[in-house]
């Protein structure tokens, strides 16, 4: 009966909140967040590791990489929060009478989702990492993606300027 | 025998009229549903309505008929839940494919997680049906809470994922969309949570009270559930597409851009274009 009562909570709550969540209004361009993707590429770089791994001890090697990978999550968390902001920027944009604005604005949106679909499958993956530091894994496509979406931002923009989104991508 | 005056009759009577109206509103419904042609976008919810509608019209006439036994009855609820049930899985599984059809980049994630969830919930549910039978005062009536209590499962399970999906990837609702989906979400989780509680009960005078009381409550949530599709239907949808996209964010509201910089955009480009 417990469970029952747990899975009717959570299907009454979760439509709730996220109507809450959209009435108390969502996060907007300024709030777009800074995102270095250089030095996330450092910090996921395999190259950057085996150094490390070869000149530290196996103690603070462990440490240090654990926390490379947490700034790597922040950094990942900060990428798809970027691109949640700049799916309602394509959102809006999707109604618009041009064509080409409409074009721009579609492809942005799939290279947000795709993004926020990568970030799903990549945080746990860093944490697996966290937990077995000498562990590989490959980001490259995360990168990838977001050197993409970045790119698109910029061709919507110089259709119709959105403010500093792209200064701040 | 219910006694005019005793806390029973009240219950009795107070469920009989939230289920009158419960009817009325749904026979409503779908003559808005009808007249504002909402049966082109939502051919199934129409249907579900229609069913919900008739249903309980048949029912309430079953309820008065003196030719009608309990057992004749009991039949009557069965099917029209199990037909209602039905439904409700096609149009979950519909509004969850209409919105994908608007972001093919997902779709296929989308469907795969979505299949994935429903064999999950497939076996919660079963795990439930194995491990807590619950208390029927016969053997069909116990088949009945089960397979009602299974469904019911399964249709929370596949609403939560719905609504985590759309809201992580940030896809876009239509509101009606919305307002229906949310109609099941309160229809489905109350009913589950009733029919955990109703399993539960043990027979006697006391669990009469508490099945009038738990009958009322849940024709009162299936009276909520009616009025928000009701609400959502009724809602010019232009008006919502608009809440949804509020003006300030882009270029489709037609607000005065920023004047054009074209030269961090330069910069930017080249940054980026950069090898």
């Amino acid at each position: 009966m417990t469970f029952s009562i747990i899975i009717a909570i959570l299907a009454l709550s979760v439509p709730v909140v996220i109507r809450l969540a959209k009435g108390r209004g969502m996060p907007q361009v300024e709030d777009i967040r800074s995102v270095d993707l250089r030095a996330f590429r450092n910090l996921t770089d395999p190259e950057e590791e085996e150094y490390l791994r070869l000149n530290l001890p196996s103690a603070d090697f462990r440490r240090i990489q654990r926390e490379r990978l947490r700034a790597a999550v922040e950094y990942i968390r900060c990428a798809a929060f970027n691109a949640a902001v700049l799916m309602r920027v394509a959102e809006a944009a999707r109604h618009s009478p041009d064509p080409a604005t409409v074009q721009a604005a579609v492809r942005l949106s799939d290279n947000a989702i795709r993004l926020r679909s990568y970030a799903l499958r990549a945080i746990p993956k860093l944490y697996l990492a966290m937990i077995f530091p000498g562990r590989r894994f490959s980001l490259a496509r995360v990168t990838e993606t977001y050197e993409q979406m970045t790119r698109q931002v910029v061709l919507l923009g110089l259709q119709y300027p959105l403010g500093q989104i792209s200064a701040a991508l | 025998m219910i006694q005019r005056g005793s806390l029973m009759f009240s219950l009795f009577l107070a469920w009989h009229i939230v289920w009158f109206t419960r009817v009325t509103l749904s026979l409503i419904l779908l003559l808005v549903i009808i007249r504002r042609q909402l049966y082109k976008p939502f051919p199934l919810f129409t249907l579900h309505t229609a069913w919900i509608a008739l249903a309980g019209m048949g029912l309430v006439a079953m309820n008065y008929a003196p030719l009608v036994t309990g057992n004749q009855f009991f039949v009557g609820v069965a099917v029209s839940n199990s037909v209602e049930a039905i439904l409700a899985f096609a149009i979950i599984y519909q509004i969850f494919t209409q919105r994908l059809r608007h972001y093919p980049v997902v779709s296929d994630l989308g469907r795969s997680a979505f299949r994935i969830t429903t064999l999950i919930f497939v076996v919660i549910a079963v795990g439930l049906a194995w491990f807590e039978p619950g208390q029927a005062p016969s053997h069909w009536t116990s088949a009945y809470l089960i397979m009602q209590r299974t469904a019911r499962t399964l249709q929370c399970g596949q609403l939560v994922f719905l609504f985590l999906f759309c809201g992580y990837f940030r896809l876009s609702w239509r509101s009606r969309a919305f307002g229906i989906a949310l109609g099941f979400g309160i229809l489905t989780s109350t009913s589950l949570a009733i029919n955990a509680i109703h399993s539960q009960i043990a027979s006697g005078r006391v669990a009469n009270l508490n099945e009038h009381f738990l009958q009322m409550l849940n024709d009162s949530t299936y009276l909520i559930a009616v009025l928000v599709w009701l609400c959502y239907c009724l809602a010019p949808e232009e008006i919502l597409q608009r809440k949804h996209n509020p003006p300030r964010d882009g270029p489709a509201t037609g607000t005065p851009f920023p004047d054009h910089d074209l030269e961090p955009w330069n910069r930017e480009l080249e940054r980026l274009l950069a090898p």
